[in-house]
């Protein structure tokens, strides 16, 4: 069992069902226990995120590693990103995008835009469950900065 | 178009002969009154010629007389010299008188000249006789022959004659001269008509042409209007095609990802059963051996056989799903291809391109040759390579088992617009499938080679975002001919639909 923070909880912003639990699963798999917070929606996600009240009264504090998809229902991934870096309490943290898209312009714009990582959910689902638990390993050891 | 043609030319033909046949009879009758002017002249002058003679005649009469006179008078030789140069040409006198006489050729009742020629003689013979007389010393007896009036009635009667004569040649010489007149005045007329014919054939000629050629500007305008219309059809045509394509390009990357997503689901659980079933599978090896109550016999059979079997088929089509997905969105990925227009040397492009095929051609006994020239134009390198290898890809890939394939490549320049042809003799394209090689995912004829049906549609796309299009010509069993079509300037077409393609 890898020793993760667990403070940390893993916000994922994924509106496909399936994607979500494969992505879940593997994560468990990987043996990270952190919490999972699951939105299938950019409204609902952000208001988590932004949100001041939630955050303060939040047991594990506000500390989270965003896992972002981009084909969102009400909003595009990338409006998501950019307002999280431009909110001063959500820039550090960490945003790894997971999507199906591998348009090489998306990939540039997210980082520039400051994402962290960005991988594409392959079809062949055993690196893609690896490239999961990979993060696991990550989760581990990156360091997820303090708010405020 | 031809008819009124021939009938301008018909006309033209006919004005020339008229022309020509006024001209040439004015010529022919200037000469006709010429010479007749001519001739006028001539008998005019004749008639005076002949009255001169006669005057000359008589003349020498007189002037023999008045010697005699003279003679007779002073009885000096001296004044006998008139007489006997007088005598010495009288003849000649007379004869010339008469001939010039008989030249007039008349018809009119005039008394015979030949009258004068007897009158003559027989008054030398009295001159003769007087002086012969004075001579002699007997010039009273000369004196009364004269004084007898013999020669006096002779020149009486000479004169006479020759007055009726002179008169008869002056009305002659009149009428001559009239018609003298008349012809000069017949040719001056001519002459001036000539003029004036001429003149006015010419201004009939230059206001013909002035008229042909404002007729010939009409139809060079409305030529090029028409060729400006039918530009800017092309023009609307290519847009149109290029919109389309457009299109096409926009929904097949919106429905190839919209298809991804629930295929990672499809992919990811169907990973999770076969996991799964590995767990069930590895319980019921963990059995004790022997033999099993019916179900779970069933049970070990479904673990074993049914459910990887399912498995296999599942994860093969989604396999499938996935390559079609990809070729779909690299088909739309290069419909928004960026183009780059360069200067391009097709003799050298298509020579590459040959080149790398050059191999497989060489092991399935094929010749590929460029026939002549390939004209220059200007466009994207990248997108050429990749729509010209293709094509002689297919060329090279499905060649006839009975022949040795032969593969043209030419191509020419037709306006704004350039024309490459690949002409093969493989098996052909049945006239029932030549629009369906170009659709995604379709192919024809006898499928024993490789492929996902996916050039085609591949080049057509590229072709179309180029500004220009391709299609195939074949009997379905000799061979085919790719014809692609390609605007000279790839630049124009970039330019011209900026504000609406995607890039």
């Amino acid at each position: 069992m890898r020793q993760t923070d667990q403070d940390v909880s893993i916000v994922m912003i994924e509106d496909d069902e399936g994607h979500a639990r494969l992505i879940e699963k593997n994560i468990r798999r990987a043996g990270v226990d952190n919490e999972i917070v699951g939105f299938d929606n950019g409204t609902a996600a952000l208001k988590h995120l932004l949100d001041d009240s939630h955050a303060r009264s939040s047991s594990r504090g506000p500390r989270s590693l965003i896992l972002l998809d981009l084909n969102l229902p009400d909003m595009t991934g990338v409006d998501i990103l950019r307002r999280l870096k431009a909110t001063e309490r959500t820039r550090r943290l960490p945003v790894i995008i997971l999507t199906t898209t591998d348009d090489r312009r998306e990939i540039a714009k997210c980082y520039d835009l400051g994402a962290n990582v960005y991988i594409t959910k392959p079809l062949n689902y055993d690196s893609f469950a690896n490239a999961i638990r990979q993060l696991g390993l990550f989760l581990s050891v990156m360091e997820i900065p303090e708010v405020n | 178009m031809q008819r009124a043609r021939r009938r301008v030319l018909g006309l033209n033909i006919v004005l020339a002969a008229a022309a020509s046949a006024i001209l040439i009879a004015i010529v022919f009758g200037a000469q006709v009154f010429s010479l007749h002017t001519n001739q006028a002249a001539d008998a005019a002058f004749d008639v005076g010629l002949t009255q001169m003679k006669m005057n000359s005649a008589f003349t020498s009469l007189l002037e023999a007389e008045s010697s005699q006179r003279g003679y007779l008078l002073t009885r000096d030789e001296t004044y006998l010299e008139p007489f006997i140069t007088a005598r010495s040409h009288i003849q000649q006198d007379i004869d010339d008188a008469e001939r010039q006489f008989s030249k007039l050729a008349l018809d009119k009742n005039v008394k015979p000249l030949g009258q004068i020629g007897s009158v003559a003689t027989r008054k030398f013979a009295e001159l003769d006789q007087t002086i012969a007389l004075a001579r002699q010393g007997k010039v009273d007896e000369a004196l009364a022959i004269v004084r007898g009036n013999l020669g006096r009635d002779l020149m009486t009667h000479a004169r006479d004659t020759i007055a009726d004569q002179q008169s008869a040649l002056v009305s002659l010489r009149d009428e001559r001269v009239a018609d003298l007149r008349d012809s000069a005045h017949k040719l001056i007329m001519l002459t001036t008509l000539g003029v004036f014919s001429v003149v006015a054939l010419s201004l009939l000629a230059l206001l013909q042409m002035s008229h042909q050629t404002r007729k010939l500007h009409r139809a060079q305008d409305e030529l090029e209007t028409a060729n400006d219309e039918l530009e800017e059809r092309v023009r609307e045509r290519t847009r149109d095609l290029q919109r389309a394509n457009d299109e096409i390009q926009r929904y097949a990357y919106i429905v190839s990802h919209d298809l991804r997503a629930p295929l990672v689901n499809i992919v990811g659980f169907t990973r999770e059963l076969e996991t799964a079933s590995e767990a069930i599978k590895s319980a019921f090896e963990a059995m004790p051996p022997g033999p099993r109550q019916p179900v779970v016999a069933e049970a070990v059979r479904a673990i074993e056989q049914d459910v990887p079997e399912a498995l296999h088929f599942i994860q093969s089509s989604t396999g499938r799903m996935d390559n079609l997905i990809n070729a779909i969105l690299n088909l739309s990925r290069l419909g928004r291809l960026t183009l780059y227009p360069r200067e391009i040397e097709l003799n050298a492009l298509v020579g590459d391109c040959i080149a790398s095929i050059q191999h497989r051609a060489t092991e399935a006994d094929a010749l590929v040759v460029i026939e002549g020239a390939l004209p220059r134009l200007i466009g994207d390198r990248n997108a050429l390579e990749q729509v010209l290898g293709n094509v002689l890809d297919n060329a090279v890939k499905y060649l006839a088992a009975d022949r040795p394939g032969r593969i043209v490549i030419s191509g020419k320049r037709r306006g704004t617009f350039v024309m490459i042809a690949v002409e093969d003799n493989g098996r052909g394209v049945a006239p029932a499938d030549q629009e369906r090689i170009f659709e995604l995912f379709r192919r024809a004829g006898r499928q024993d080679r490789p492929g996902e049906g996916i050039g085609l549609a591949h080049v057509r796309s590229l072709v179309r975002r180029m500004g220009g299009d391709i299609s195939v010509e074949s009997d379905g069993i000799s061979g085919s001919t790719f014809k692609i079509t390609l605007p000279y300037d790839l630049r124009q077409v970039i330019s011209r639909g900026s504000s609406d393609a995607p890039n």
